[in-house]
């Protein structure tokens, strides 16, 4: 139960941090640094 | 039970490999990289966005792009949908794209499966002499490409490699080392650290990254064999700089002695080691992450044989923009040393790099423990045959805990069981 409920927190706290990333604009960064040599 | 031919988690990487390195029209419309909207999703693996063939970004280097922003909002330092994708996947299936997705996984195992050791009796020769083939010809194709010495190549490339490769040819497959010292990883750092000082930045970085690894696996105690006469050689040259009163040889003195004491007291007085695996962790925070940090720059990028695998070579080789090969120095060298000396590593010790060096791996790890998909075993039926440690691609024991953080979830133990005493879960 306890191993279901720490995986539940992380699906979330992980969804919900990518989420914020993406509203943040990192992708356009992270495609700044990834389309250069 | 029916042998199969090529195992699930092989095709997994296979495809995982041809996608992350899936554009073929760089070298038809001649573009150095692809630079299109899927390079801002970042995958869930070790693969070099400097490719030329590749497609997404590597979460590695943006993560370590992103720490080392300067002059920006604090939040954009913060690689938050980096973070974001490694819980989300670690939570769902664990360390489980190792196994499946990784092209760097691939190359390993790949190599892993060159027969060489007493075993392979006759085999291991020929072996030997096609690997000696091969590395003349490249050797000879890289010195008409960008203009090196076909003699400096074979004597500082080729040889070292043919040595190491003749070891593990008489020795056959090795035991990885089993831990790292804590003292022989601050020699590293304080060597590196010395460089910075006395002579240029960079090379003080790189120099420190590499001695840091060495050392940590060699020992303290043994390492200082090479650490005292090169500190002393090194607080000699270079910059005249003085440290307080120290000046000259006497920073290289007062090295000496740091060196020895620290030596002394971890290893000596307090035992301070970990298990070889947790290397992987002093990469993510001193290389990713400090040293991204301080100077701006990936330096765990600018050192990874993927990178120089995948990018360093093929676009020193093919040079799209008539310049590439002009920039070739030192670094593209220790690049390449270290390329084959994980090469190397790779034919004689089951995925070496995954298991003591990988940072993403060391962060997926974590989760091993937590993650929905996991194995379970019945400890009534399993005879600990060892049948599941001879199949296992990072040489571990399911049987001791077949959830424990080395484990890559490829599940070649699930199928090859005889009893099948394991079995994957939700």
């Amino acid at each position: 139960m306890r191993r279901k409920l720490i995986f539940v927190l992380l699906a979330i706290c992980g969804t919900a941090l990518a989420a914020l990333g993406i509203g943040l604009g990192m992708l356009s960064i992270i495609h700044g640094f990834a389309s250069q040599i | 039970m029916v042998k199969r031919r090529i195992a699930p988690h092989r095709i997994g990487q296979i495809i995982g490999t041809v996608l992350l390195n899936g554009y073929i029209l760089a070298y038809l419309q001649n573009k150095v990289l692809y630079s299109g909207i899927l390079k801002s999703v970042p995958e869930p693996v070790l693969n070099c966005y400097g490719g030329p063939l590749s497609v997404f970004a590597c979460p590695l280097g943006s993560f370590q792009q992103i720490i080392g922003m300067k002059g920006v909002a604090w939040w954009q330092n913060v690689p938050w949908v980096i973070l974001g994708l490694f819980m989300i996947i670690g939570a769902f299936v664990g360390r489980a794209a190792c196994g499946w997705i990784c092209p760097f996984g691939l190359w390993q195992d790949l190599l892993y499966k060159i027969k060489i050791g007493p075993r392979a009796k006759l085999n291991r020769w020929v072996t030997f002499l096609t690997i000696a083939g091969i590395g003349i010809l490249t050797v000879i194709l890289l010195a008409a490409f960008i203009k090196i010495s076909i003699w400096k190549g074979l004597l500082f490339g080729w040889l070292p490699f043919m040595a190491l490769l003749l070891y593990g040819t008489i020795r056959g497959k090795l035991a990885p080392p089993q831990r790292f010292s804590v003292a022989g990883m601050l020699l590293g750092i304080v060597l590196g650290l010395l460089i910075i000082f006395k002579h240029e930045a960079s090379v003080g970085i790189a120099t420190g990254v590499v001695s840091m690894a060495v050392f940590s696996l060699l020992g303290g105690k043994r390492s200082l064999f090479i650490v005292i006469p090169a500190g002393f050689i090194i607080s000699l040259t270079g910059k005249s700089a003085t440290l307080g009163p120290f000046a000259g040889g006497e920073i290289g003195l007062l090295f000496i002695l740091i060196a020895v004491l620290t030596v002394l007291l971890l290893e000596g007085r307090l035992k301070l080691y970990f298990p070889a695996t947790a290397l992987k962790y002093a990469f993510l925070v001193i290389v990713a992450g400090v040293a991204a940090y301080f100077t701006a720059e990936p330096w765990f990028c600018k050192l990874c044989p993927q990178g120089t695998l995948e990018a360093g070579i093929p676009l020193v080789l093919w040079d799209p923009v008539q310049g590439l090969r002009a920039l070739v120095g030192w670094l593209f060298y220790l690049k390449v040393a270290i390329l084959l000396f994980v090469l190397w590593a790779s034919i004689t010790v089951k995925r070496p790099f995954c298991r003591m060096v990988c940072p993403i791996g060391a962060i997926y790890a974590l989760f091993n423990k937590a993650s929905m998909m996991r194995m379970q075993l019945n400890g009534q039926t399993c005879s600990k045959c060892g049948a599941c440690r001879r199949v296992c691609p990072v040489d571990i024991e399911p049987f001791q805990d077949p959830n424990q953080a080395e484990c890559i979830r490829c599940f070649e133990c699930v199928w090859n069981c005889p009893p099948k005493s394991l079995k994957i879960t939700l």
